[in-house]
């Protein structure tokens, strides 16, 4: 069941500069593995060193983020869509 | 504390709009939603603005364009020839100069009418509590997680709306934390490690994504102040600028969150350097020496 993934701008570089990013998977967990399959080293920006998903980025399904459904266990539907996005910390300077 | 005040001279005060006031806002007040009602509630709100750089630029911009009648500006940090890529309110003379004394000019200039307050250092765990109080709302323009969280944690322990926005690349966020409606926290739990998300200065930003994200979050202080509208509140705004495409994320208030949870263990504010594993921000020589001048 291909998923498509969102990256935004700031992790585009690791995805070979594609803002959309469709991979199988049934799960997040699963769809994120497939990300680092197809993009290796994708997932050191998604797991710290503990195997969790960073308190700085947040994965959205379909746009509730996935701390409100069954985090990186969440299962995924045919035609959800997932983003993964960073805290930005860019303003003044 | 480096705190000064701005009016231009002669500027008029008092309660009446004066007939050029009255031409000047009347692409707004013409509208139903904020007629001379709504304009005097602008006039009569305050508004701070911390960092005067690629965001406060647009932020501050506007609203002293509108007539909001007293904005703060807080930043420590000096024009470099860098910035004027993006940010507006600073121009090429003004390289060298603390760019609160270039932005307070540059608002001036624009709008006679408002007052432009500027806090010449650093927002700090010393300082945070004493300046947000004077305030009616925060913009949040700083360029670092450490001011973020600080901004965050003083904005809700004051009990005042905070406008967030941020920066990158090509990618701009947005959103509204109202006390007990969510905060910074509840979206962002911990900073990510130090140089891992990289900086404007290190990565690079497109100048013109700091006035989408700052002229929504201008939007988001209107509707705030005039009670118009649906806030971007419970809501994060993202905006990609290579795709053109702007998602709407879910933001819950968490109910774990050390802020702004049920059972909160941050009370007062912290080592927000610490806390981000950061260097202490290094105030700018030309700055501190300009915000002495001025306190």
């Amino acid at each position: 069941m291909p998923v498509r993934v969102y990256i935004p701008t700031p992790f585009r570089r690791f995805t070979a500069n594609r803002e959309y990013v469709s991979v199988e998977g049934e799960t997040v967990r699963a769809v994120l593995d497939a990300l680092d399959d197809a993009y290796p080293g994708f997932d050191h920006l998604v797991y710290d060193r503990e195997g969790r998903v960073p308190a700085h980025i947040n994965i959205y399904v379909n746009n509730r983020a996935i701390d409100e459904l069954a985090g990186v266990e969440t299962e995924l539907s045919d035609g959800d869509q997932m983003a993964v996005i960073p805290a930005l910390a860019g303003g003044a300077r | 504390m480096g705190d000064a005040e701005g009016r231009a001279p002669g500027a008029p005060q008092g309660s009446a709009f004066t007939p050029e006031e009255v031409m000047r806002y009347s692409r707004h007040m013409i509208m139903g939603p904020v007629g001379p009602v709504g304009q005097r509630k602008l006039r009569n709100a305050s508004v701070l603005v911390v960092g005067a750089g690629g965001l406060g630029s647009p932020v501050a911009l506007y609203l002293a364009l509108a007539g909001v009648g007293r904005i703060g500006l807080v930043d420590f940090d000096v024009v470099d020839l860098s910035n004027l890529q993006r940010q507006i309110l600073h121009q090429t003379a003004d390289v060298g100069r603390p760019k609160i004394l270039s932005a307070q000019e540059s608002l001036l200039a624009y709008n006679p009418h408002v007052t432009v307050n500027t806090h010449g250092l650093p927002l700090t765990s010393d300082n945070a509590l004493e300046i947000i109080p004077e305030y009616d709302i925060v913009v949040n323009g700083a360029d670092n997680f450490a001011t973020r969280y600080l901004a965050n944690d003083a904005a809700y322990l004051s009990g005042k709306t905070l406008v967030d926005g941020s920066i990158l690349l090509f990618d701009g966020q947005a959103t509204v934390y109202r006390p007990g409606e969510g905060c910074y926290r509840c979206l962002y739990p911990a900073p990510p490690p130090p140089g891992l998300v990289p900086s404007c200065a290190e990565a690079g930003v497109l100048g013109a994504i700091t006035g989408v994200v700052g002229s929504i979050q201008a939007t988001e202080v209107f509707k705030q102040i005039l009670g118009i509208g649906e806030p971007l509140v419970g809501r994060l705004l993202l905006i990609d600028a290579l795709t053109m495409e702007f998602r709407m994320m879910r933001v819950r208030r968490d109910p774990a969150c050390p802020l702004c949870g049920d059972a909160p263990s941050i009370h007062e504010l912290i080592d927000y350097d610490q806390f981000c594993g950061t260097p202490p921000l290094a105030v700018a020589e030309g700055a501190a020496v300009a915000a002495g001048a001025h306190a």
